[in-house]
């Protein structure tokens, strides 16, 4: 299927060279950036198992997005005691300022990334969810792009979902969002932001103008593009890759020099939208994953199709005490981290190191939560001229516009450790094409 | 998908990062075609201390024991901010900074110069060798002249290559006639662009090089003056 291809990868990684394929890492407080590494071998989704995980991941999205709208307005879902309001407002994702700001079209996670694994049996579990700025879709796209220039011959034919329209999904979402038809921007930190040669790739393939923030300025609570000679463009749309806290230091961070004075007042009014909304972590926080089940139940009135991992939390009584006995069999993460820091194996640790991880878990229980560890399945990777096995996850991509749609596609991490399960790219990580069968 | 990217006015750090990568692409390959008139002296012998001229002309130290040493520092030498190398990664860092403008594939020609230019460096590759360097730069400039559809932004780099191009034909004497077709040439991207310079300036210029010995240090702040975005 991919024999063409694997002859290939040589010329692959050259292409990958010249298009400058690459993320940004600090590492003792310097910025490098480095080629992100990709491995010829897609991972290969049957039609079957896609359609199931198409269904789960809109399913999810859907349920996700009635809980943003719920906990900011209404917040039924906790008057009706299906999550603890403690548990909600302790969220470090929680914003106050947000209360009763219904975003415009009332989505508020628009592009969401779901990390899954599918485990020995060939089920699908759900890992995280990351509502705020999931990164990396940018890869698989250009990957696709230079595997077929390289290897024309492979996809000859192939019944694959072509992946490279993920950018037309972004812009149709942003259309739709849009207010009063304004200019559409990216709006990125900077060239020193890990994710940097996605924020422009996506905004050249999407037609839209990257935004640097000093180009962006708020006036009478609406949003402009600063031009050359003081002229001005009114801004509709902001999809951007900065944290809610650098957004606006007049609301947030006060220290910011990333974000844009009274940009929040602008959302605020409804005169600009921004993806994704202000205040989605509290949803993504991992502490709250563990009631998205319970939500598809509430929101939607249906069985949730994706699979959460077993996970404890010992916020709750009972949770805390199996946890604490179980240590050394359990995953434990950090429900304020991200990009693999704050996950611990049990394990991994001697004794001296569990009894502080459960002295850490008894002094601030909510700030942690403990997974079973699923024994995921391993993919082959190319390691030199040999195929080995590495543990890998899939990040899907869901991008909800005027409907839930789900990218055919995917962006398929590994570790190339092979006594590691973190496959995130800041962790040494490489990645892969998602290959979607029709 | 291009109807908001067209409308969209250009910011003025965006006009700056596009003036700036007219200008150091238009120095990788002036300055290579110049340094290789100069190199032509060095290996005959004829003229032992051109590179000493050519530093002058350029304002940069020259603390080299050889010509072949100063070639070799020049082209690679990272550590050098006025090397080849560094004008190569900052027309990366301007590039960079404009994907969504220029485009990937125009971009890809950047990193493969820069690539290239990596590889001579620690290959020890001679002038003649890198060529390929100023081949992929043309490349680049055709592949911008296709991809961009935005005028403005064309304009705006525009300026900087005729800007940098008349900086340094006046350093290197550079016949009147010479340095007035570049200036026609920047008068046509101001009349398609307007405001784009200080047209007082342009017509201070216009005098200045018709008097006798105008490649003086005056003559080139006027120059480096024009751009008035």
């Amino acid at each position: 299927m991919y024999t063409h291809l694997l002859k290939q990868k040589e010329a692959v990684n050259k292409w990958m060279e010249r298009y400058g394929v690459r993320f940004g890492i600090y590492k003792n407080g310097t910025f490098k950036e480095q080629l992100f590494p990709f491995d010829a071998i897609p991972r290969v989704i049957s039609s079957e198992d896609w359609k199931e995980l198409e269904r789960g991941l809109k399913q999810r999205v859907d349920a996700l997005n009635a809980f943003l709208r719920d906990i900011y307005t209404d917040k039924r879902i906790v008057k009706d005691g299906i999550v603890p309001e403690d548990f909600v407002y302790s969220s470090s994702g929680y914003l106050p300022q947000c209360e009763g700001i219904i975003p415009s079209k009332g989505i508020f996670s628009h592009i969401s990334g779901i990390d899954l694994v599918q485990s020995e049996d060939g089920d699908w579990y759900v890992l995280e969810d990351n509502l705020r700025i999931p990164s990396g879709a940018s890869y698989p796209m250009i990957a696709r792009q230079l595997t077929r220039k390289a290897s024309p011959e492979t996809f000859d034919g192939a019944r694959i979902y072509d992946n490279r329209d993920y950018a037309k999904l972004i812009r149709g979402m942003m259309d739709h969002v849009n207010i009063d038809g304004g200019l559409e921007v990216i709006l990125t930190p900077g060239r020193y932001n890990s994710a940097y040669f996605e924020h422009s790739y996506l905004a050249e393939k999407a037609g839209v103008v990257l935004a640097f923030p000093d180009d962006l300025f708020v006036e009478d609570n609406k949003v402009y593009y600063k031009g050359l000679f003081n002229e001005r463009e009114r801004v509709g749309v902001i999809y951007r890759r900065l944290s809610d806290e650098y957004m606006d230091p007049m609301t947030f961070e006060k220290s910011s020099l990333l974000g844009v004075p009274n940009l929040f007042q602008a959302y605020a009014s409804g005169n600009v939208a921004i993806v994704n909304a202000f205040g989605n972590g509290v949803a993504d926080d991992k502490g709250i994953y563990y009631f998205v089940p319970k939500m598809v139940r509430y929101y939607l009135g249906e069985e949730p199709i994706l699979k959460n991992a077993p996970t404890y939390l010992p916020f709750f009584e009972e949770d805390r005490k199996f946890v604490l006995e179980n240590l050394p069999t359990l995953v434990i993460k950090d429900v304020a981290e991200a990009g693999g820091y704050g996950v611990m194996f049990g394990r991994d640790m001697d004794e001296a190191r569990l009894a502080e991880v459960r002295s850490l878990i008894q002094k601030e229980p909510r700030r942690w939560i403990a997974q079973k560890v699923i024994n995921f399945i391993d993919l082959e990777i190319m390691e030199g001229d040999e195929k080995v096995m590495r543990k890998a996850d899939l990040r899907a991509f869901v991008v909800s516009g005027k409907e839930t749609k789900v990218w055919p596609s995917g962006l398929t991490r590994f570790t190339r450790d092979p006594k590691s399960f973190v496959v995130n790219s800041s962790q040494g990580g490489g990645f892969k094409d998602t290959w979607v069968m029709i | 998908m291009t109807t908001k990217m067209l409308l969209s006015a250009i910011s003025p750090a965006k006009a700056d990062r596009l003036y700036w990568l007219g200008r150091y692409s238009e120095r990788v390959c002036t300055v290579l075609h110049i340094l290789r008139k100069y190199y032509d002296a060095i290996i005959d012998h004829e003229y032992t201390d051109a590179h000493k001229e050519f530093c002058s002309k350029m304002g940069i130290p020259c603390e080299y024991e050889s010509s072949r040493e100063f070639v070799h520092k020049y082209l690679y030498d990272d550590s050098l901010s006025y090397s080849v190398i560094n004008m190569l990664e900052r027309v990366k860092d301007n590039a960079i900074l404009l994907r969504e403008e220029l485009k990937s594939e125009s971009l890809q020609y950047v990193e493969l110069a820069i690539n290239y230019m990596k590889e001579a460096g620690v290959r020890d590759l001679k002038l003649y060798e890198i060529q390929f360097v100023t081949d992929v730069m043309y490349s680049f400039w055709g592949a911008l002249e296709d991809r961009i559809y935005n005028s403005k932004v064309r304009a705006l780099i525009d300026s900087g290559k005729y800007i940098e191009k008349l900086d340094l034909y006046i350093r290197f004497g550079y016949e009147v006639e010479r340095i007035e077709d570049i200036m026609s040439r920047l008068e046509r991207v101001e009349a398609f662009e307007s405001d784009l310079y200080n047209t007082t300036d342009f017509e201070n210029l216009k005098q200045r090089i018709n008097v006798p010995g105008f490649s003086t240090i005056e003559t080139l702040n006027v120059v480096n003056a024009l751009f008035a975005a």
